[in-house]
């Protein structure tokens, strides 16, 4: 239980970021699609 | 000051040391923040009345800081054990951001200078090789996979911290000024929340520990993994220091070459808009994290040579295939082959760690790891030279700015084969340079 709990509070900053990233990241797929269309 | 030494750390018998990661991580993705330091360039130049460039030295000192204090301190780092030296960390890098909000407040550049590439360059360092030697006494099953998380939250650690300094300049900007000093306090405390936690957590394996069934696996390993120890004063007078060196800075210069224009040479080459290059960058940001993760944990399986050949051969041909994907306007083949060099750009850097314990052994491999490290401050100085100078002289030449990058892309080939051989003369250290009484743990 511990074990778990002290992986969540360091994972979920880093997931946070990661989210960030990939939102950031949408244009590049969007533009892709549009292209492919 | 019990607490703080490397006796308190040791774990009581039943502790799990799948809890020592998250210490390493905790820890790492704060100083990653480093990565992040540009998003303060423009706020920090319009609050002192300084152009961007005087601002982003800041950043050029706390890299040169992190690879100095990586090197000097890995002895001490060694003694003091994981504890103290993350707790110092804290206090240099937290200490460091809240020098640079106050070099905010008097409009001082001199103290950003100094409290952020200075003193929390210091912060760095320490930070950085604090956690190695605990994972790799902890996992010697697994060295690769330990050393790659804690590698892998330094690159998370960009992540977090560009979006997140945005976060707070916008909710601190309409208070006043850019909201720049408030964001650097606020993350300042966040990240010491974090970096103590980390140091609260941690523990050192007692003298003796190993898991469970584990056996050393030098015999099958043709004396690729030692099973005796270096330490570091001896380490970096043998040839296998030097020829690691050379293969840490050529793969960082080469992975350089994609990350630092990153976001101009997509638009360069495709002729796409702001978006889509900055687009580019944050999916290059999570290759450069996962990689680290990844190729380090898949090195463990194949071997720390192998893995880098991987590294070397594929970079340089996936370096090769990129003019070819601008011939060809193919952005997907584009997007596929740089995200593959970033991730084992990243790659390189969590593995190296694992490579050195099977070297020289897990005395003073920390310590080790910290003079080698003296490498990126060196690859971050030639890479991006030796790209925006080709580069700048191509365009300078009259070539078109969307193929004046291929060049640049046939030159990393040249970097990576340079690592390539360097590797592939990393033999086993002679027995003459092994301590005698091989201490453990």
């Amino acid at each position: 239980m511990k074990a778990v709990l002290i992986w969540i509070i360091v994972s979920t900053p880093l997931l946070w970021g990661v989210t960030q990233s990939v939102k950031k990241s949408m244009p590049l797929f969007r533009v892709e699609a549009v292209v492919k269309k | 000051m019990s607490f703080l030494s490397r006796e308190a750390t040791v774990a009581k018998p039943g502790f799990s040391r799948w809890l020592v990661p998250p210490a390493a991580v905790a820890v790492h993705m704060c100083i990653g923040q480093v990565y992040a330091f540009s998003v303060f360039n423009k706020p920090l130049g319009t609050e002192l009345g300084q152009d961007v460039f005087w601002v982003n030295i800041a950043y050029q000192i706390a890299l040169a800081m992190l690879g100095i204090s990586a090197a000097v301190f890995g002895k001490w780092v060694e003694r003091s054990g994981p504890r103290k030296t993350m707790i110092a960390s804290c206090c240099c890098f937290c200490g460091g951001l809240l020098i640079a909000a106050l070099g905010v407040k008097l409009k001082s550049l001199a103290l950003i200078w100094g409290g952020y590439g200075f003193v929390g360059g210091i912060g760095l360092g320490l930070g950085y090789i604090a956690p190695v030697s605990t994972l790799v006494k902890w996992f010697p099953d697994r060295p690769g996979m330990a050393t790659g998380m804690a590698i892998m939250g330094f690159g998370g650690g960009a992540l977090i911290g560009s979006p997140l300094a945005q976060e707070l300049m916008n909710y601190f900007a309409p208070s006043g000024g850019t909201g720049a000093m408030k964001a650097l306090m606020t993350m300042s405390a966040l990240y010491a929340c974090f970096m103590l936690f980390g140091a609260f957590i941690v523990r050192v394996p007692a003298p003796g520990w190993q898991p469970e069934g584990y056996e050393p696996k030098a015999a099958a390993s043709h004396g690729m993994i030692t099973t005796a120890s270096v330490s570091v004063d001896t380490a970096w007078k043998t040839p296998q220091f030097w020829l690691l060196w050379t293969v840490l800075c050529m793969n960082v210069s080469a992975g350089i070459g994609v990350l630092g224009r990153a976001a101009d040479m997509c638009m360069d080459m495709f002729g796409v808009g702001v978006a889509i290059g900055a687009g580019f960058t944050g999916l290059l940001s999570i290759f450069n994290m996962g990689g680290r993760f990844v190729w380090s944990s898949i090195s463990d399986f194949t071997g720390r040579k192998a893995v880098y050949c991987i590294y070397f051969i594929l970079g340089a041909v996936l370096y090769a295939l990129l003019p070819y994907t601008q011939e060809t306007q193919n952005r997907t083949l584009f997007v596929i082959c740089t995200a593959l060099i970033i991730s084992m750009y990243g790659g390189g850097f969590a593995t190296i760690p694992a490579y050195l314990k099977d070297m020289f052994g897990t005395y003073q491999v920390g310590a080790i790891h910290g003079r080698l490290i003296t490498s990126w401050s060196m690859a971050a100085v030639i890479g991006p030279l030796l790209i925006n100078g080709l580069y700048s002289s191509r365009v300078a030449a009259g070539v078109p700015k969307a193929e004046a990058y291929n060049n640049t892309f046939y030159l990393m080939c040249g970097l990576l084969g340079i690592g390539l051989i360097a590797n592939l003369l990393v033999r086993p250290v002679d027995p003459k340079y092994h301590v005698k009484d091989t201490p453990t743990a």
